[in-house]
């Protein structure tokens, strides 16, 4: 994550790489950049807080059950860190509303595994939010470019401006080093239990 | 008669996960959203309360969290029923908070079904 001030809209700006997420009940800009990876946001209208996080899936899912894979209980993790950092901060979670973006097909095939990424991510984000009951009242996902997005946390807009696949190579770089560390479980914080 | 286990957890998605992987292994499941939810269903089991053989509850929860949770059921006849807390918290003074609250463990996700069964298995004992 990296904060920067954003002269033209005179905000301060946040900046998520996969595997992170933001929220707050400030008045800033979340900014991601995303290839296949999908970036859902979350916003309470009523407390004016939200966030965004930034994340992938490492294998493929079952849409009907996706919380008994591996796979989407990463993807389950992801979001409810998002959703617990905004109940923290006063949200209440029947209010929220969501918006996707991302899973666009800008990775190659690595061993037959990547080329489904976009599409897993998608059907899990749209999956998880229909299961929670989050009203999804945006979207843009899907399609062969990569995209920036830039969340107006005060009031909820998106501005979103997308990149020719021909300028997403570096984004495709990173995001297939992210695949790797996720596939291996890197990404994944050690579990650990305690007993009392 | 198998004991129930009680899954107190705002995510829909959590709880069907946390109760496939222990019906597979022949327990029981009830499930409450959040506190508040958790603790009437406990109420139904009042005269009846070694039916619960443990409950399973996350922290961060919408109406009652779940430190409060485990307060008020240590103030109930359930008291004596082991709480397992399976949260994504890890901080250790988010860990004191619940052991101080009366939880019997401390399970950060994500977790792996295979501990989830083995700790579900100990408390059960």
């Amino acid at each position: 994550m990296n904060i920067s001030y954003n002269i033209k809209f005179q905000l301060e700006l946040v900046t998520i790489y996969p595997g992170e997420f933001h929220a707050t009940s400030q008045e800033r800009i979340i900014y991601t950049l995303l290839g296949s990876c999908i970036a859902v946001v979350l916003y309470d209208p009523v407390k004016k807080i939200g966030g965004m996080n930034h994340f992938m899936l490492p294998d493929t899912i079952n849409k009907e059950r996706f919380y008994l894979s591996k796979s989407g209980k990463y993807g389950m993790y992801a979001m409810e860190l998002l959703i617990n950092e905004l109940i923290k901060m006063g949200g209440v979670k029947k209010n929220f509303q969501a918006k996707v973006f991302g899973g666009g097909s800008v990775l190659g095939s690595v061993g037959g595994h990547v080329s489904k990424v976009p599409e897993n991510n998608i059907k899990f984000a749209l999956a998880f939010l229909e299961e929670e009951k989050i009203p999804i009242i945006a979207s843009n996902v899907g399609g062969s470019e990569a995209r920036k997005v830039y969340f107006f946390t005060k009031e909820s807009r998106i501005l979103l401006k997308k990149i020719s696949k021909s300028q997403s190579a570096p984004i495709a770089s990173d995001e297939s080093a992210y695949f790797n560390k996720i596939r291996t479980e890197k990404a994944i914080r050690k579990e650990q239990l305690t007993l009392f | 008669m198998a004991k129930k286990i009680l899954i107190v957890d705002d995510s829909s998605t959590l709880r069907a996960s946390v109760e496939f992987t222990l019906s597979e292994h022949g327990h029981e499941v009830l499930q409450a959203g959040d506190g508040v939810e958790g603790l009437e269903v406990l109420k139904g089991f009042e005269g009846k309360e070694s039916e619960i053989g443990m409950i399973i509850a996350d922290i961060n929860m919408p109406n009652m969290d779940g430190i409060t949770f485990i307060k008020e059921v240590k103030k109930t006849t359930f008291k004596f029923i082991p709480i397992l807390v399976l949260t994504t918290e890890s901080q250790e003074s988010k860990k004191i908070e619940g052991k101080e609250a009366g939880a019997s463990g401390w399970l950060v996700k994500p977790f792996k079904p295979e501990q989830l069964v083995a700790v579900v298995s100990k408390f059960l004992k």
